[in-house]
């Protein structure tokens, strides 16, 4: 079931992958080169202006992963704004949760429903290109401020003979961060988007009470794995 | 360009699929458990002793924490989990010298005593929760063979660190 799990994941991954570069970049051989559609294309000259779009997006990644098993995640808007067709400007706002109760382990920790926001940039490498697929770069700043729970944690002392029961609970936190973003987004059809992005993290500040160190951050994710993924499906609102 | 974006883009999703795959093991110890050592009197050399053995006062089985072990240099040793509404516990443990037969001269042990206080901390997926404690209080008998005690580190969590001091006189063997 695992394997089924990550052979989704990964074709999941692999899709936007598959289409990114598609023609107009296909030259050469006997066929003649094909024709994308008006809408499709950036008219070049039209670079210039400032403004040149608006794309509105959801972020399908963790309801996937959380169907799959993982067992933190939320939803995800974004928008985006296309500067010259090369700076893009992102607002991503979100909520996420967690719910952790390992077999082995002694404790059930439950982050609870928190919002978050990221805001930055992208940077299309690849302006140049007249259809709307491009591959960037870029950075978010995050913040969010959440609470969580730890509990039935089952406590043992061998020595003392004694197994005690606790929790500890209104937890609450609040962290700053920055990552950095690579990605890639093609348009599927008619300004239907389709994407992804990988993005490191790092922590800049966080307030973490004096009971406990969080392990989910909404936004962030889990602390000891600072790479968060997007899978994003969108729609480039006309002009 | 195109096809140089598809490989760099399946080297990004290959790293990813290596992170997702990654755990991040717990390095720390599970549980926070105050740590003794040894030490020869007014100096910083570690020492070790032969035949000590150390009960805790209470434990419901007498079970020796320590059982005459040769060659003594540290030890943990646990505090009970205060389960009561107490701000703070006392937990006393008795050090036994066996080599001077004193399970039979109890005059020859020394009593080490510690006022504490405790709290649950949850440290990570992996680690788990545990019960920090502070020690806010401690005294001791020189009975026998203890100079002196020290607490160099009254926070104890669950990282490695030397709480606990018990100092002894040490001939020096040069004046032999």
């Amino acid at each position: 079931m695992k394997m089924k799990n990550n052979i989704l994941f990964f074709v999941l991954l692999l899709l936007p992958i598959g289409l990114y570069g598609q023609p107009p970049q296909q030259q050469g051989g006997d066929k003649p080169p094909m024709q994308l559609p008006q809408e499709d294309v950036v008219n070049y000259s039209d670079t210039a202006q400032l403004f040149q779009g608006v794309m509105v997006g959801v972020d399908l990644f963790d309801p996937v992963a959380q169907l799959l098993g993982q067992n933190y995640g939320g939803y995800m808007l974004h928008v985006e704004v296309d500067l010259m067709h090369r700076f893009f400007p992102v607002w991503e706002i979100g909520v996420g949760s967690a719910y952790e109760k390992p077999d082995d382990m002694n404790y059930t920790y439950t982050g609870n429903t928190a919002l978050y926001n990221r805001i930055g940039m992208n940077y299309n490498f690849t302006y140049k290109n007249p259809a709307y697929d491009f591959f960037y770069v870029g950075f978010r700043y995050g913040f969010s401020t959440y609470s969580y729970e730890i509990t039935d944690i089952s406590m043992e002392s061998s020595y003392w003979e004694q197994i005690y029961t606790t929790n500890i609970y209104d937890q609450h936190a609040s962290a700053h961060w920055f990552e950095g973003v690579v990605g890639v987004q093609v348009d599927l059809y008619k300004g239907l988007m389709l994407g992804w992005s990988v993005a490191y993290k790092w922590m800049l500040y966080e307030s973490t009470p004096k009971g406990s160190d969080p392990w989910y951050i909404p936004g962030f994710g889990t602390k000891s794995l600072p790479v968060g993924f997007t899978y994003t499906i969108g729609y480039r609102l006309p002009l | 360009m195109g096809e140089v974006l598809k490989w760099l883009s399946l080297g990004v999703v290959a790293l990813l699929l290596l992170v997702r795959c990654g755990d991040s093991a717990c390095l720390d110890n599970r549980s926070s458990t105050p740590e003794v050592a040894l030490y020869a009197s007014g100096t910083s050399t570690a020492i070790s002793i032969d035949s000590i053995s150390v009960y805790g006062i209470g434990q419901v089985s007498g079970t020796p924490l320590v059982d005459s072990v040769a060659s003594l240099s540290s030890f943990d040793m646990p505090f009970p989990i205060i389960t009561t509404d107490a701000e703070t516990d006392t937990v006393s443990y008795v050090i036994a010298y066996n080599f001077v037969d004193s399970l039979y001269a109890p005059y020859y042990n020394d009593t080490i005593t510690f006022v504490y206080s405790c709290y649950p901390f949850f440290d990570s997926a992996e680690c788990g929760a545990m019960y920090n404690y502070e020690i806010v209080d401690y005294s001791y008998t020189t009975h026998s063979f203890l100079d002196y005690m020290e607490v160099v580190q009254s926070a104890v969590t669950n990282e490695s660190a030397e709480h606990i001091r018990l100092y002894y006189e040490v001939e020096d063997e040069d004046e032999e």
